[in-house]
């Protein structure tokens, strides 16, 4: 599980902080969390931090937010659900920023900027250094 | 030896780096309707762009937080993006009037017009982005914006009755022609000019591309705290010259050459030369930062990899939000809107916007968890809130003022 | 067709689209309006007039180079031209105004086409021309200084 190197408040101060790859690269902000309740009812847990437009589109909230989650929608390979990182994912938390282990690299984070690479910036010259 | 001319040249950077086509035409404007009497203006923007920027650039030295990543983490997620449209607004509308700015000083060279050298700066400004280091587009541009400082050797070449020229600048009044709303426009735009959100952005997002630490606390001390003033000492230099030469003429100031014209008298072609130079180089680099500046504002907002450190291939997106900047703000020149009515409605709607941004600055310089010992001390604080109440001020007014005078008409 | 006439077309083209845009010149209703008009007017003219003047004295004197007098010189025509054409398309509102407007129509067209003169002049290289139509201007000034007092 990850290592929390801080006492959060409420658990909600995770949102929109800083994500980064075990290699330091910046992947993107929480988006969203997601928390399970377990099956012996107990408190809920928080189980996953969630990225991507269909998970920060229902944030913003009211048409702008609506259309945000349906381009999502429609560009992502999996559709409605957004990019999932299982806490067991999460090397390190502190307020600042979130640390992923290596073994998280194939959830999806790296999508966006993999894609936008390869389709627009190694097309243009000198892009592809 | 080295160090003394880094700081030289990061100093030297600061003062060239502050003007640009918003100072040039607000200074060239106001100087020739309403004399030195609204020097104030400039000053009261200049101490804000200080506290600011040294607030900013502190948050970046010491926490490695440039300003929008401050703004989503403090401000929350929707009015985070409301403000990063805000600013990606200014930043296009900015980016056409330095790029209008930059055809301006050419035409005043080759005497073909600006619109016609527009696409050949826009692809000159994305070659520069694409290919030069951050520190030659940052540095190169700002020693060589030094030679604006050709206007204040031309004041002292003028026939400049010096007392009633500081007359009017301490004891400001509005001249009996103009009204109260168009006054306080003008005001407002050159606050606008002096605090304009980009350079902010830019400032800070510099420090962290620089890799800059606790130690460079000093070099960034020197940039806000003598550089920008004396940036703000150059603006009212350009005031002054319109207000000896341009005002008892009854002039009108609708383009950059009029603001040139004093040089030329004072110092002939010599000076002349040095003024257009200085004014194609302000403007270029002020036009890569605010591109600069709404790559990494978005970037930043996103959680994305950012900086011009990284290759195109790196930090992708940061690439394609630049190359798109760079498309639309060329696209807004290319419309035919005079670049001067471009220029007065950004630095204007720039100062509105200054608070979005300078309040999640100020929280988090007050932050122990990111700035440790470094967070503001008393002096900074009341600086910070005095500033602040000025600012939000200044953006009630402004889009009033902004209708009601029909943009200073 | 040089460069610049090509940009000047373009721009031509742009302004309608604004005129268009900004719902036309609204009528003058009162005779103290006419009167601020024609003030602000004669005003906006002279001062752009006298910046070509001095930029031509300038250059006249090496002062400035011809690519930047041309620039300062054709923008103060075009200007002029403008705020002549938008001054134009006020109807005066009484006989007093039509009588005020008779006054400021001769030095405000003396005006224009001194300007004209000028620019074509120096971008002959004519210094003559240019020293002639300096001297143009003089006398539409001198008469337009009044007209920027009146009705105050």
């Amino acid at each position: 599980m990850a290592e929390w190197e801080w006492e959060a408040a409420t658990v909600d101060q995770l949102l929109d902080v800083q994500i980064y790859a075990a290699d330091g690269e910046p992947l993107g902000k929480v988006d969203d969390l997601e928390f399970t309740t377990p099956s012996d009812g107990g408190a809920p847990v928080l189980t996953a931090i969630l990225c991507g437009p269909s998970a920060f589109g229902p944030r913003l909230g009211g048409l702008v937010g609506l259309t945000v989650w349906a381009i999502g929608r429609r560009l992502s390979p999996t559709g409605s659900d957004p990019v999932r990182v299982p806490m067991t994912q999460v090397d390190r938390v502190n307020r600042r920023e979130i640390r992923l282990r290596e073994s998280a690299r194939p959830l999806g984070t790296h999508r966006f900027a993999d894609w936008t690479r390869e389709h627009i910036v190694c097309q243009i010259p000198g892009g592809s250094r | 030896m080295k160090r003394i001319f880094a700081v030289a040249l990061g100093l030297v950077t600061a003062i060239g780096g502050f003007v640009d086509i918003g100072n040039l035409v607000t200074s060239g404007v106001t100087g020739a309707r309403f004399s030195m009497s609204l020097t104030w203006a400039i000053v009261v923007g200049t101490i804000g762009m200080t506290v600011y920027a040294e607030m900013a650039g502190r948050v970046a030295a010491v926490a490695g937080r440039p300003v929008f990543h401050v703004v989503r983490e403090r401000l929350g997620v929707r009015f985070g993006l409301f403000n990063l449209l805000a600013c990606c607004l200014l930043n296009l509308l900015t980016l056409a009037a330095e790029i209008g700015g930059i055809g301006m000083a050419l035409e005043l060279v080759s005497d073909v017009s600006y619109l016609l050298w527009v696409p050949l700066i826009a692809l000159a400004l994305w070659g520069a982005l694409w290919r030069l280091p951050f520190k030659v587009i940052e540095n190169l541009f700002g020693v060589i914006g030094l030679s604006l400082l050709v206007f204040i050797v031309a004041l002292f070449w003028l026939p400049v009755d010096w007392g009633s020229l500081t007359s009017s600048a301490l004891h400001p009044s509005v001249p009996p022609t103009e009204a109260y709303t168009t006054y306080f426009f003008y005001a407002v735009s050159l606050i606008g000019a002096c605090l304009v959100p980009y350079q902010i952005i830019f400032f800070s997002s510099g420090g962290v591309e620089e890799g800059w630490t606790r130690s460079s606390m000093f070099q960034m001390r020197l940039n806000t705290i003598v550089g920008f003033p004396l940036g703000g000492v150059l603006s009212i230099a350009i005031m002054a010259t319109s207000a000896v030469v341009l005002q008892p003429l009854g002039t009108d100031v609708g383009h950059l050459s009029q603001v040139g014209l004093p040089v030329a008298l004072a110092l002939g072609k010599v000076g002349l030369a040095f003024a257009i130079v200085g004014f194609f180089a302000a403007t270029f680099a002020a036009g890569a930062e605010a591109t600069l500046s709404t790559g990494y504002a978005v970037s930043q907002y996103f959680g994305w990899a950012w900086g011009k450190w990284l290759r195109p291939s790196s930090a992708p997106q940061f690439h394609v939000i630049c190359l798109i900047t760079m498309i639309l703000g060329t696209m807004l020149v290319l419309t035919t809107i005079d670049p001067i009515t471009i220029t007065l409605v950004a630095v204007v709607l720039g100062a509105a916007a200054i608070p979005l941004t300078f309040l999640p600055v100020l929280v988090i310089a007050n932050d122990r968890d990111y700035l440790g010992d470094q967070v503001n001390g008393r002096f900074a604080n009341v600086m910070g809130v005095v500033f602040l109440a000025v600012t939000v001020v200044v953006s009630v007014v402004t889009l009033p003022l902004l209708f009601w005078t029909r943009g200073g008409a | 067709m040089s460069l610049r006439v090509i940009g000047r077309r373009i721009v031509a083209g742009a302004v309608p689209l604004a005129l268009l845009v900004s719902g036309c010149a609204s009528p003058s209703p009162t005779m103290s309006d006419f009167q601020t008009k024609t003030r602000t007017t004669a005003r906006a003219v002279a001062g752009t007039a006298a910046v070509a003047q001095v930029s031509a004295q300038a250059w006249s004197r090496g002062q400035l180079t011809d690519a930047y007098a041309d620039t300062l010189v054709t923008e103060a025509e075009d200007d002029v031209s403008s705020i002549i054409q938008t001054y134009d398309s006020r109807q005066p509102p009484t006989a007093a105004a039509v009588a005020l407007k008779g006054r400021l129509d001769k030095p405000l067209q003396d005006i224009s086409s001194a300007l004209t003169d000028l620019r074509i002049a120096l971008r002959r290289n004519d210094r003559r021309g240019v020293a002639q139509a300096v001297a143009a201007l003089r006398q539409p000034l001198t008469t337009l200084g009044p007209l920027q007092q009146v009705g105050l």
